[in-house]
């Protein structure tokens, strides 16, 4: 009983959780072939710290495919405003405080400006991003001109790539070498998605609206609980949840929250099912356009200072194929070319899967060459299931 | 006080003029219509008042304030909503999303950014029951709904944000009948709270029963703004058609009104096949209880005959077992009684001195003697002797034999030597019917040669072949007649054989005499046969 409710469950909803499956499978996989050096607590947190930077453009791309556009630019884009943070700390004497912002302003400026041709005046995104892509990448070798690599110092500014939170003072001995305030920090996760889930099924049932059975909703809880768990245990043995994390999953909490409760996300998403009757029914396309591209990049801004913090310096090549990293994430994550269709958290979900592809990959020494061809044909695998599921949906 | 006026408005796609200097003002509750051809510039106007598309030259005045509509949410906030003739929605959303989309009601103290879903639902399930659809439909996706459901949706998603100005193209074309009058009263509602309405249809009753006045376009040049009340629709068909010639109005005129007629046509016809089915389903349920009140009785019928069949077989079974018991009290009771007594004669006559007593008692022995034969020909009559002990064919040759002595007609007896022995009511009942069969001819064939067969045959079943080359008959079996006749000789005939699920067929031979043919099917297939 439990298991043919189990298994319709995944049946009539395979689009949703097939990447959390393959997600699942690859770290299983890979975790055999490197005899548990995979799911160790060094390389997971390594693992999500270089993903960073690319789940949060991810994120951004997510809802620019949304709206049907898609950006080139946000790679080097990333990796000139990464070079601008790192010259206005290095060079101009920029407290952190102030430099930070300031690239993320800069950010939305540049997003802003490589929105204002496709909305105003209708060139296709393709070609004005291509375009900043190229312009940005000048930029960048500008900017790096005069002397290369430019090493970052600032501590605090270092510690977004590579530092971890800090810890409960005072409870040193305590669980000696397990960090207690990830722990703590799971715990208030758990229970806060626990209440959420049950918040969000009562308002569901009070609409009327379809709502999985009892016990599977319970066995999805206990799953995602236990899933949580265990993370949070990985990570609470060796430093922690590094700032990294904190970030991305701040983001992610934000962008989710916005484009599924929000009017604006509503707005985005009714702009990617059918501009045209989105424009008839009120919603300005062109503010939309703006808003995203605009939040694109931002995100491109803080990918950039993920990205330089990590590496404590600005480099000539910061960047390079972030922006297809990203496309590929939010493809494998489920997001539709069609427009209107696809979430954040999916296209988390595929950075993860892209990244640990790449880590899994390099700790079984396979050749670079094998890993993009790999690579490429997890994205088409990706996509094709994708596809066959929707044509079957509908 | 006035909501709209435009000057000298005009749009050119390309060198193409779509629309060439519409002048009008508008008062708030008027009902304006919008009349012409195909391409005369219907539809361009009111894309121009609702911002979708921006005029070449003219102005537009919303409450005297001169405006340029940029775009249509731009028009939106200042109030003109538009329901265009083709309605496009998001298809990933929902109809209720579809519905508040960019009118959305927010939550309280949350700076317009969340969504109300609940007021929605409650806002939108009762605009759905006030088009008469079920508010269920608000879950429904898009692309699941009729063509009549999205126009609803699309007069919906108008009706539910603020409007001054609302602007209707052709917008109740795709909505039944009754739907259309349903809306056209609240076209009349709305004009009282003061909304103007601006409206072109194609469908001249429409625009005559709520309009206030009427312009009429002609290749997209206004050429005439009249009041309703002083017009007519052939001015107005005259003025579409942009001529008064007999020939060329009259034929419009015509296919306004067949339009109209044939709409209302449509849906009487509609209501009344749903009459008809709904009289047809009556009728088939009454069939249906006609039809299963007759097997009821079909099946109590078939139940009486099967009790009927059982009481008969147990009554010649009865009748058997008595006339068998009684043959044996007339045997082994009688019979040796009166042995008896002959043989105590016989020993009186012996000692017995006077010869003419003695002559006397062998009288009375020879009478004894003859009906202690009697009675042992009763006897076998009651219960063939044989068959108990030899079986069938033993006994029917016996009878055969018996019979041939009696009435010295030769019998041709052919008995399948493969016949063994078969349970005893089919014995007992074949025998019966023979002996029947036989007496019949004596009684009545009057001939001189007879043929009897009995066979196996290969479907394990007995044949008994009867044949005579006397009289046969002279008309058809009517088995009912010689019961009332009291004729009870073939009628008992075919009664056994029915007993004994078997068939019995009677013809009559082409040079005279009678053919009697019995297949019993044998309740014990031999193996191999």
């Amino acid at each position: 009983m439990f298991f043919k409710s189990l298994q319709k469950l995944l049946k009539e909803n395979i689009r949703e959780y097939g990447m959390y499956i393959a997600l699942f499978v690859i770290m299983l996989i890979f975790t055999i072939t490197t005899d548990g050096i995979f799911i160790s607590s060094r390389n997971i947190s390594n693992l999500l710290n270089q993903t960073g930077y690319i789940a949060v453009l991810a994120v951004g791309m997510t809802l620019v495919i949304v709206i049907r556009h898609i950006d080139l630019s946000v790679g080097f884009l990333a990796g000139f405003l990464g070079a601008i943070a790192a010259i206005a700390l290095a060079f101009w004497n920029f407290p952190v405080y102030v430099v930070i912002p300031l690239v993320l302003a800069l950010g939305v400026v540049a997003g802003l400006l490589t929105a204002f041709p496709i909305a105003q005046l209708k060139v296709p995104a393709f070609v004005a991003s291509l375009a900043g892509w190229l312009i940005y990448r000048g930029a960048l070798l500008l900017v790096t001109a005069g002397t290369g690599t430019i090493i970052i110092a600032d501590e605090t500014f270092n510690a977004i790539g590579n530092g971890f939170i800090p810890d409960i003072p005072g409870l040193e001995n305590f669980l000696p070498g397990v960090h207690k305030l990830t722990l703590l920090l799971g715990v208030v996760a758990i229970a806060l998605y626990v209440v959420s889930q049950f918040r969000d099924r009562r308002k569901k049932l009070s609409y009327n609206f379809e709502t999985l059975p009892m016990n599977m909703f319970i066995a999805k809880l206990v799953f995602i609980s236990v899933l949580l768990a265990l993370i949070t245990w990985v990570l609470a043995g060796y430093n922690g949840l590094s700032w990294t994390v904190v970030i991305v999953l701040l983001v992610v909490g934000i962008y989710h929250f916005v484009t599924t409760q929000t009017v604006l996300g509503r707005h985005i998403y009714a702009v990617g099912g059918n501009p045209e009757a989105a424009e008839l029914s009120g919603i300005s396309v062109k503010k939309i356009t703006y808003v995203v591209f605009g939040s694109m990049g931002m995100l491109s801004a803080l990918s950039g200072i993920l990205f330089a913090s990590r590496l404590r310096s600005a480099t000539v090549t910061a960047g390079t194929l972030f922006e297809m990293d990203a496309i590929a994430a939010a493809y494998i994550g489920g997001v539709s070319a069609a427009g209107g269709v696809g979430n954040v958290m999916g296209s988390l979900i595929g950075a993860l899967v892209t990244m640990s592809l790449t880590s899994g990959m390099n700790l079984m020494n396979i050749d670079i060459a094998y890993q993009y061809i790999v690579r490429g044909a997890v994205l088409l695998a990706a996509v094709i299931f994708d596809v066959t599921t929707r044509s079957r949906g509908r | 006080m006035e909501i709209l006026r435009i000057t000298n408005l005009t749009r050119y796609f390309g060198a193409v003029p779509a629309l060439v200097e519409v002048s009008l003002e508008l008062q708030q509750g008027e009902v304006l219509g919008i009349v012409g051809q195909r391409g005369a510039g219907k539809s361009t106007l009111l894309q121009l008042l609702s911002g979708a598309i921006a005029p070449s030259s003219g102005d537009i005045f919303l409450a005297n304030e001169p405006v340029t509509l940029r775009d249509v949410p731009h028009a939106q906030r200042l109030g003109i909503v538009a329901v265009p003739q083709v309605p496009k929605f998001a298809e990933n959303l929902n109809v209720l999303h579809n519905i508040f989309l960019s009118s959305e009601i927010p939550l309280p103290y949350c700076l317009r950014l969340l969504p109300d879903d609940r007021a929605m639902a409650h806002r939108g399930g009762e605009l759905l029951r006030s088009f008469d659809l079920s508010p269920k439909l608000l879950e429904e996706r898009i692309a699941n709904l009729s063509d009549e459901q999205r126009q609803i949706i699309a007069l919906a998603r108008a009706l539910c944000r603020p409007s001054r100005l609302l602007l209707l193209d052709d917008a109740l074309s795709a909505l039944s009948f009754a739907r259309q009058q349903a809306f056209l009263e609240r076209i009349k509602e709305l004009a009282a709270r003061g909304v103007a309405l601006i409206m072109s249809s194609d469908d001249l009753k429409h625009i005559f029963a709520v309009t206030d006045r009427i312009l009429v376009l002609y290749q997209g040049r206004p050429i005439a703004l009249r009041r309703t009340a002083e017009s007519t629709p052939r001015e107005v068909v005259e003025l579409i058609v942009g001529s008064n010639r007999q020939e060329r109005v009259t034929p419009m005129i015509w296919a306004f009104e067949n339009y109209y007629l044939a709409q209302q046509q449509a849906e009487e016809l509609r209501r009344n096949q749903e009459e008809l089915r709904q009289n047809l389903e009556k009728q088939d349920s009454l069939n249906r209880q006609l039809i299963e009140r007759l097997q009821n009785q079909v099946e109590a019928l078939d139940r009486l005959n099967v009790a009927l069949q059982e009481a008969s077989r147990r009554l010649i079974t009865e009748r058997e077992a008595e006339r068998k018991a009684l043959a044996r009290e007339l045997h082994d009771q009688v019979i040796q009684d009166l042995l008896s007594y002959n043989y105590q004669l016989e020993e009186v006559e012996n000692s017995s001195v006077a010869e003419e007593q003695r002559e006397e008692l062998a009288k009375i022995r020879l009478g004894i003697r003859q009906v202690v034969g009697d009675l042992r020909d009763i006897c076998s009559d009651l219960r063939p002797p044989t068959i108990d002990n030899h079986g069938l064919s033993a006994a029917i040759r016996s009878l055969a034999s018996q019979w041939t002595e009696q009435t010295g007609i030769p019998v041709e007896l052919k008995i399948d030597p493969a016949l063994g022995r078969l349970p005893e009511p089919i014995e007992l009942g074949v025998y019966r019917i023979i002996q029947e069969g036989l007496s019949n001819i004596r009684k009545h064939a009057d001939a001189t040669h007879v043929k009897l067969s009995l066979q196996r045959t290969s479907a394990a079943s007995l044949v008994v072949q009867l044949s005579d080359n006397g009289r046969g008959m002279t008309q058809p079996l009517d088995l009912a007649q010689l019961t009332d006749q009291k004729h009870f000789g073939l009628v008992g005939i075919s009664e056994r054989v029915s007993l004994l699920g078997g068939t019995l067929n009677l013809t009559s031979m082409p040079h005279g005499g009678l053919k009697m043919e019995i297949e019993i099917p044998s309740p014990y297939p031999t193996v191999g046969a």
